[in-house]
């Protein structure tokens, strides 16, 4: 009597990544992954250099810029001071060239009389061109600057008259006049304003500065805070990832070989077992298992060969590109269940083919073989004996899909090893059928490889599998 | 007499193991599950009869591994256990096996006409020691 179970939620093994998937699997899988992993954390690295970068550019020429203002800053002020220390010096030498003509000996001597007299030309020429380099440069406060600079002009020319004027009438007007702008107000104030107003533009680019500097240091720690969350932390998420993924394959690789050695060693083992117990046993005159014994070694050697088999037929599916072709979906049926004409049970199965397709259709036609084959040998394989048993086979068009709907009555899968049905090394009826355990695995693979599917659901009186194969353009 | 139950899903160990027993002049009943799950039934359906567990590790359905773990939770008055490697390799298998009590010894396939000494001898002691 088959199995009787409560229909279960599909599974699908579209869902491939869930699958166990061989070494060699792994090995393709990891010949792409890397790139790909490296590609995007090249492309985060980048990015987040240059969101760094961009920001220590814009901040570097932001300085820059302050620090030439912060100069030209300091510049205005020195100068504006200067000029007024030079209205005033401007003056005392005029004074002391004014004392040393009037006969005053003994206040002023005649030496720096003279010194006095070379150099207030240079005093003038320097007051009259720093004069013209604020008015030109920035001036702080263009009104301001034109007055100051009328009275500067006026101060400076009187005191050029009071030097190289021929009237001496009018040397000593200009001369008093000199030391009279320079010691009122007007000039002085005029000249002062000017300096303090180069001081509180300096202040206040200051105060700006220091607030840019805030915003900036903000800005920085918001760039910061943003690579963190959208470039560093999925950089780390992607490294942990692919390291975890890295392990868990490693412990599936090696649980592989684990298998792969198990699955080989133990017949041979087995049967060198069975090879020495036989010889103790002809020693001694034992000879009536003899017969046994051989049939024994036999298949056990038989299951190296099919583990091999299976094996092979599993590594070579990895390597080899899939070749497509048009070919007719009842052939390939028709072809799977000749090969399978000689197995036991075949005939005791009620077939019933219902394939809807006559026309040739561009498919995978080795995968798509290795799988129908498969799903048709475990259902003669796994058949109840205690029922009449049929498989049911339906090949329909679905779009570009070919499905192929296999139904048997027979002893299904028990619910508790569902979960486990596609996975390597896997078997679920090990009183029916000897096997490797490997071809359902291989019915999934040779789906994933040519990007189809394959679905198991239990049936009420048995199982049903179907293969969803892609038709190519 | 001795009862051994051999957990192991290859026919040609059950044979063997058979062929051996018979041969060494033991009075060996021998039981045979083709995995764990196998032998949880075998041991409900024999209770207090057997002296000896032969337990393979790779087996279909329920390993030998889960099989202990489960055995472990229900076993009131344990049968003593002898782990079974195909290879020395297994080192793993070894010393997971050899963490429960129950689990006495193991030995490395195949079986051969010597081994029986050292099984009796384990049912022997673990006999004594109850």
């Amino acid at each position: 009597m088959s199995t009787t179970t409560a229909p279960t939620p599909t599974r699908q093994t579209d869902s491939a990544n869930r699958l166990p998937t061989s070494p060699t699997d792994r090995a393709a899988a990891h010949a792409a992954d890397p790139r790909s992993v490296s590609r995007h954390l090249t492309q985060r690295y980048i990015l987040a250099l240059l969101c760094t970068a961009s920001g220590m550019v814009v901040a570097y020429f932001l300085l820059m810029n302050q620090l030439a203002s912060s100069d030209l800053d300091a510049e205005a002020i020195n100068v504006s001071g200067r000029q007024r220390m030079l209205s005033q010096r401007i003056a005392l030498m005029v004074s002391e060239i004014d004392a040393a003509g009037g006969g005053a000996t003994g206040v002023v001597s005649d030496e720096l009389a003279e010194n006095a007299q070379q150099r207030v030309p240079d005093l003038i020429t320097l007051m009259r061109n720093s004069q013209r380099k604020l008015s030109q440069d920035d001036p702080v406060d263009q009104k301001l600057q034109s007055g100051v600079d009328l009275m500067v002009d006026e101060y400076l020319s009187t005191a050029t008259t009071a030097l190289l004027s021929d009237d001496p009438q009018q040397i000593t007007t200009a001369r008093q006049r000199v030391v009279a702008m320079a010691s009122g107000d007007r000039l002085l104030g005029g000249l002062d304003d000017i300096v303090t107003a180069y001081q509180r533009r300096a202040e206040s680019r200051q105060a700006n500065f220091k607030q840019l500097e805030g915003w900036l240091l903000i800005a920085g720690i918001c760039v910061l805070l943003a690579e963190v969350a959208f470039i560093f932390r999925p950089m780390v998420s992607m490294i942990r990832d692919n390291l975890a993924e890295l392990n868990d394959r490693n412990a599936e690789l090696r649980q592989f070989a684990y298998r792969i050695s198990h699955d080989l060693r133990a017949p041979i083992v087995s049967s060198l077992g069975i090879v020495n117990m036989t010889t103790d046993a002809i020693q001694d005159g034992d000879v009536d298992e003899v017969p046994e014994s051989l049939s024994h070694i036999k298949r056990s050697l038989t299951r190296v060969v099919t583990t091999v088999t299976d094996i092979t037929s599993l590594l070579r599916s990895k390597d080899r590109n899939v070749v497509r072709d048009d070919v007719s979906v009842r052939e390939i049926v028709e072809t799977a269940l000749d090969d399978l004409r000689a197995t036991a049970g075949f005939d005791a199965i009620d077939w019933r083919l219902n394939i809807s397709i006559d026309q040739p259709l561009r498919l995978a036609p080795e995968p798509l073989t290795r799988s129908v084959a498969n799903l048709i040998s475990n259902a003669i394989k796994y058949r109840d004996p205690d029922a009449e048993s049929f498989v049911e086979l339906t090949a329909r068009l679905d779009g570009k899909i070919v499905e192929i709907d296999i139904r048997d009555n027979g002893l299904g899968v028990p619910p508790e090893f569902r979960d486990r049905l596609f996975r390597m090394f896997e078997r679920f009826h090990p009183r029916v059928a000897e096997g490797t355990g490997l071809g359902l695995y291989l019915v999934a693979q040779n789906a994933t490889m040519v990007g189809g599917t394959v679905q198991y659901r239990p049936t009420e009186d048995g199982s049903r599998f179907t293969l969803r194969f892609p038709i190519a353009d | 007499m001795y009862t051994v139950l051999l957990v192991d899903d290859d026919d040609a160990d059950h044979y063997l193991c058979q062929q051996i027993f018979r041969r060494s002049g033991q009075e060996i009943e021998l039981l045979i599950a083709i995995d764990g799950l196998d032998a949880l039934e075998k041991i409900e359906q024999h209770p207090g009869s057997i002296d000896l567990i032969l337990l393979d590790i790779n087996m279909p359905r329920m390993n030998g591994h889960e099989f202990l773990a489960k055995y472990q939770e229900r076993a009131t008055e344990p049968i003593p256990i002898v782990a079974m490697l195909t290879s020395s390799d297994q080192t793993d298998d070894r010393e997971q096996a050899l963490r429960y009590e129950c689990v006495r010894d193991y030995l490395l396939k195949p079986l051969g006409k010597g081994d029986v000494a050292k099984l009796v001898q384990v049912v022997d002691e673990a006999k004594g020691s109850q």
